[in-house]
């Protein structure tokens, strides 16, 4: 039964003194697929990525990450996957090249160096090889790091805002290169604050104050909410006042636009009226996007940071 | 700009709040010289009483046991050891057991009743040459007022002479010439390498753990082992280079003897830079950053050169202060370091003090293990 999933995890648990971070998190992921972690700061996204990897004890629960449990057999999984830590964590009084070939030779690569070239190729770094890792700029640090998470084959990458401040372009690409890596049959677990890019997850995992509040697509996940959304325009002057008058009802700027979104479109509507006037603005129902259900899921509840 | 008091204030407050926050600053602040201080008023005697003493009794009358209670009376002797030979003597003056072997030659107290000034041999240790000065003052006074008391009344009165009724030879071994360089120089040798070997190592880990660095590496498949060996590798290169460094020197600019056998030296050495490396390594798991780091090894390093003989005397120390420099590696390495530069010590002399090293070596190296994260927990 555990074969089936790359990761097979129930029950969770991870506490800092009484502080509960992670709070019986289950998770099972199959093989090849990209799987996403959605979460305000300080929800538990790193936290429970390094207890499946084995690099914090879980206080409660367990399971197995490619058939080795996660609170026994750390050695094996650590060979297994790579992990990409949220803050650069690659030695930068080393050059690029020799952060690549200890990494190869911890790993024990029969064919280290060669390894090494192909991959600084590929990533484009080729000619940076001989400059020290704490001279990149930040997006480069981030493909040294992938780079270096990648040098092992491994059959699970645990990646961990890997895009923070990194450029559209880059990104993009990043992205093209997770989707052939899931092609190729590797599991991938990526924590991200971008929606686009956790539309671009098969899986999302929605984690609020060390609990999942939901999962599923992208889809799947805003469907769930039963949120409605109004795209509304053309009305006049935005004030303070205005804005008090749709009570509590999530609302966010876009451009000269404004998108509110609730469950209930007729008191959505009243709501409109009494702040702006009947008939002194212009609606549409647009669909409810990835981030307005973010808003929806962590409003009103305390973050847990 | 104008100074302004609210900025200073506000600035104040931070640094008092980030200062009180750090428990081992002010530890260090206010425990540290408040146990200097003590040691140095009541525990640290210069002129260190109950020098161990060994004693080749050739006669062992009424009047010989009264020298020997006078000098023990005095409190700078005790006698540890009564030996039947001079062998058994230079065993226990090299390897530092006894500062002092008193000789009571044959026909001792015929010759004093004949008047004929017999001959008192103190062989004296003199690598420490500040350590011993005023047990010999004592004896001196011994002499000159020996017999002087009650026990020579009578018939027996003329025997009491003013400028003693016997001589004194001492025998000043080691360091002749009682130059202080030559006891110091081992001594800050062993403190340099205590010093470097403990800082270096200690910031190893801490510093991986504040640059966040350890999390890339405990989620490598690398055994705490592999991990402890590579970074103890370059410490010890460094370690042995600087040792044969400071030999040469000292030897050849600064003509401190070298009797023993320098590879013998290079060997204590090198493991007395393990324990240094291994305290550093436990450090370096205790410490949350590099700060701290430095500090843990500052506490560590005060006790080492105060209590292990390098600064003051050891003999001068009370008990339970010796008994915490037995714990020392210092206090071993320097009685290896001076006994064989200065004593000409083999294997023989100083195995107590290797094995000691070799001892507190293998038990903090286990500490440290202990210590050692495998999690980030
Ligand atoms: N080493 C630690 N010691 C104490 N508390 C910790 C530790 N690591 C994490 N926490 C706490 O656990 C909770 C979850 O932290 P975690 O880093 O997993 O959040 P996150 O979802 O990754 O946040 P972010 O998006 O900001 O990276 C937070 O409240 C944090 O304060
Ligand atoms: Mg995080």
């Amino acid at each position: 039964m555990a074969k089936k999933f790359a990761i097979d995890v129930c029950g969770l648990v991870k506490k800092f003194g009484n502080h509960v971070a992670v709070n019986g998190i289950d998770l099972r992921v199959e093989g090849g697929t990209i799987c996403g972690f959605l979460g305000p700061n300080g929800s538990g996204k790193t936290t429970t990525l390094r207890l499946i990897c084995g690099l914090l004890r879980a206080d409660g629960g367990g399971g197995t990450c490619l058939g080795y449990d996660i609170r026994c057999q750390s050695d094996e999984i650590h060979r297994s996957i790579g992990y990409m830590t949220q803050r650069f964590s690659f030695w930068e009084d080393l050059s690029v090249r020799e952060n690549l070939i200890f990494t190869a030779n911890v790993y024990a690569m029969d064919n280290a160096a060669d390894r090494v070239e192909s991959m600084l190729k590929s990533l484009g770094l080729n000619n940076r090889g001989r400059q020290l890792a704490g001279g990149l700029s930040g997006g480069w640090k981030q493909r040294l790091a992938l780079a270096a998470g990648l040098i092992h084959e491994p059959k699970i990458l645990l990646l961990d805002e890997p895009t923070a401040g990194v450029d559209p372009r880059a990104r993009r690409e990043f992205w093209e290169t997770i989707h052939s890596l899931a092609a190729e049959g590797i599991t991938i677990l990526v924590s991200t604050h971008y929606m686009d890019e956790a539309e671009r997850c098969h899986h999302i995992i929605f984690m609020h104050g060390g609990n999942v509040i939901a999962r599923g697509s992208a889809d799947e996940i805003c469907a769930a909410t039963g949120l409605k959304t109004i795209e509304v325009s053309k009305f006049g002057e935005l004030t303070d006042g205005v804005l008090a008058k749709l009570g509590g009802i999530s609302c966010a700027h876009f451009g000269n636009t404004l998108h509110i979104s609730a469950m209930d479109e007729i008191e959505m509507r009243m709501a409109l009226d009494r702040a702006f006037g009947r008939g002194n603005y212009a609606a549409r129902e647009i669909a409810t996007s990835l981030e307005d259900a973010f808003i929806h899921h962590t409003r009103g509840m305390e973050d847990g940071r | 700009m104008k100074f302004s008091m609210r900025r200073t204030i506000a600035m104040q407050r931070k640094e008092f709040r980030q200062f009180l926050a750090d428990g081992h600053t002010m530890a260090l602040m206010l425990v540290m010289p408040i146990f200097i201080l003590i040691l140095f008023a009541v525990a640290i005697d210069m002129r260190p009483k109950h020098n161990g003493t060994a004693l080749l009794l050739r006669d062992s009358s009424p009047t010989v046991r009264t020298l020997v209670s006078a000098m023990e009376n005095s409190t700078y002797f005790r006698f540890k050891a009564l030996i039947s030979n001079e062998e058994e003597g230079e065993r226990l003056i090299n390897s530092g057991k006894v500062h002092f072997i008193l000789t009571v030659p044959e026909n001792f107290t015929r010759d004093l009743v004949r008047r004929e000034r017999p001959i008192l041999l103190l062989d004296a240790d003199c690598s420490d040459p500040g350590a011993i000065g005023a047990a010999l003052e004592a004896l001196e006074a011994i002499r000159a007022n020996f017999l002087a008391g009650s026990d020579f009344d009578g018939p027996l009165a003329h025997l009491r002479p003013g400028l003693g009724p016997f001589e004194l030879r001492i025998h000043r071994r080691f360091n002749p010439e009682s130059i202080s360089r030559y006891n110091v120089i081992p001594g800050v040798i062993g403190m340099l390498l205590t010093m470097i070997g403990v800082m270096l190592m200690s910031l190893s880990v801490t510093r991986e753990m504040e640059r966040g660095t350890m999390e890339n590496i405990l989620a490598m498949p690398l055994m705490p082992l592999e991990i402890m060996i590579g970074k103890i590798s370059p410490p010890i290169v460094l370690g042995l280079v600087l040792s044969a460094a400071l030999l040469t020197l000292s030897t050849a600019v600064f003509s401190v003897p070298m009797l023993g056998s320098p590879l013998l030296l290079l060997f204590a050495m090198a493991l007395f830079m393990c324990c240094n490396l291994a305290i550093g390594f436990a450090i370096s798991s205790l410490a949350a950053n590099q700060t701290q780091a430095i500090q843990l090894s500052i506490m560590v390093l005060m006790p080492s050169f105060l209590l292990s003989g390098f600064i003051f005397p050891f003999d001068g120390m009370p008990p339970w202060a010796r008994a915490i420099g037995c714990c020392i590696p210092l206090t071993h390495f320097l009685r290896i370091a001076r006994g064989i530069m200065l004593k000409g010590c083999d294997m023989g002399d100083v195995y107590q003090n290797i094995l000691c090293l070799s001892a507190i070596a293998i038990v903090v190296a286990a500490i440290a293990s202990l210590l050692h994260r495998r999690t980030l927990d």
